[in-house]
């Protein structure tokens, strides 16, 4: 079966595009608007038949190159098996569209309020080695009411911008774990209804599958910048006072940044 | 033979070849081609999809053979795809009958 590897093997055993059946598997991968499973079917099919097909044309005398594209061209176009295997379908491709755009909407906010989650534990990290004041001493001028409110949460702090400090600095981490928690939960229940519904007919929806970790790549990286840049904002003004608030913010939102772009630059860069 | 011929009567032409035994797609292809002696030449492709329908409406059914060395779906007619191409022979030999008859045209 030596003839039917592919001839040349390129760097990180990347099969040689210039095979006549390699380029048009290929190009019928990427037209096939299917189930998975229907996918993978025609595929596997239609390469057995090609290599059964170019196997005949050597027999016949042709050079290997003439043989597989003269099956390939018997075969119809990619174009037109991709047709012929749409009817098939019990959806329409519309519905695997805006089925797989919730999808991508429902892992970033599942994605991007475990990121909130990580943010409440490096201010929370902040507040015990730099600070509370790094952290909760934001610039706000609070009404009296809020002042009392404050100073009846934490009656020790003596002052109503002590208070706040304290108070600041709490909801920083308090509230930010609470969005962390529910991401955790939103994730988990998709991760259990997927692996409850795996095997199950999906569709391959005409979205593509870079689009969700570029959404949160862009998404990440511009909430980065804001935080950040409020940050150097804060520590203009006042110094160390509140810079945590938003540095914690920021520092997470690059490294979410650089997580989400990490599959961009395989797939995107790298090939 | 026109393509529109040939797909509106490919099911049954699947079926037809199938009958006689099991096959792979490659060789339905093959055995579509001499049978007819080069007239039902259609895109090799294209059974697949039609091989795939008459699966999914029970007429036929199909399992992964790789006795020869390579992956190859075998296809084979179901009791209810017997049924279903003695029924298409019927009526194809009605309608051949009246074109016929019609036409003057001698087969």
């Amino acid at each position: 079966m030596d003839r039917f590897r592919p001839r040349s093997a390129g760097r990180h055993g990347v099969v040689d595009v210039t095979a006549p059946i390699e380029e048009y598997l290929d190009d019928l991968y990427r037209l096939l608007r299917t189930t998975p499973r229907q996918a993978r079917r025609i595929l596997a099919e239609s390469e057995a038949h090609l290599r059964d097909a170019a196997a005949a044309g050597e027999a016949a005398g042709m050079s290997l190159q003439q043989a597989e594209s003269e099956a390939v061209a018997r075969f119809g176009t990619a174009e037109e098996i991709a047709s012929a295997c749409r009817p098939t379908l019990t959806r329409p491709p519309r519905w695997a569209d805006v089925w797989a755009l919730g999808r991508i909407g429902y892992l970033l906010a599942g994605v991007g309020l475990l990121a909130v989650g990580v943010s409440g534990v490096v201010a929370a990290l902040m507040t015990q080695y730099v600070g509370r004041s790094f952290v909760g001493g934001l610039s706000t001028t609070y009404s009296a009411a809020t002042c009392r409110h404050f100073l009846a949460l934490h009656p020790a702090a003596g002052s109503c911008g002590r208070a706040a400090v304290l108070e600041n600095s709490q909801d920083a981490v308090s509230l930010r774990l609470l969005a962390g928690a529910l991401g955790l939960v939103l994730l988990a229940a998709g991760w259990l209804w997927r692996r409850q519904h795996r095997g199950a007919p999906s569709y391959i929806s005409a979205i593509p599958s870079g689009l969700a970790p570029l959404l949160a790549t862009l998404t990440f990286a511009c909430a980065a910048a804001f935080l950040i840049g409020q940050s150097i904002d804060t520590a203009m003004v006042r110094g160390s006072d509140g810079v945590g608030f938003y540095l914690s913010g920021g520092l997470v939102a690059v490294v979410a940044a650089g997580i989400s772009a990490a599959p961009l630059y395989r797939r995107y860069l790298l090939t | 033979m026109k393509s529109r011929h040939l797909k509106g009567s490919l099911d049954l032409l699947l079926m037809a070849v199938l009958r006689d035994a099991p096959a792979h797609g490659y060789a339905i292809i093959a055995a579509l081609r001499d049978r007819s002696d080069g007239a039902f030449d259609l895109a090799e492709g294209t059974i697949y999809p039609a091989l795939h329908k008459l699966e999914d409406a029970g007429l036929v059914r199909s399992s992964w053979d790789t006795g020869s060395g390579r992956r190859r779906r075998i296809y084979a007619l179901t009791p209810k795809g017997v049924q279903a191409l003695a029924t298409e022979r019927a009526e194809w030999t009605g309608f051949a009958r009246g074109l016929q008859a019609v036409t003057g045209w001698s087969m």
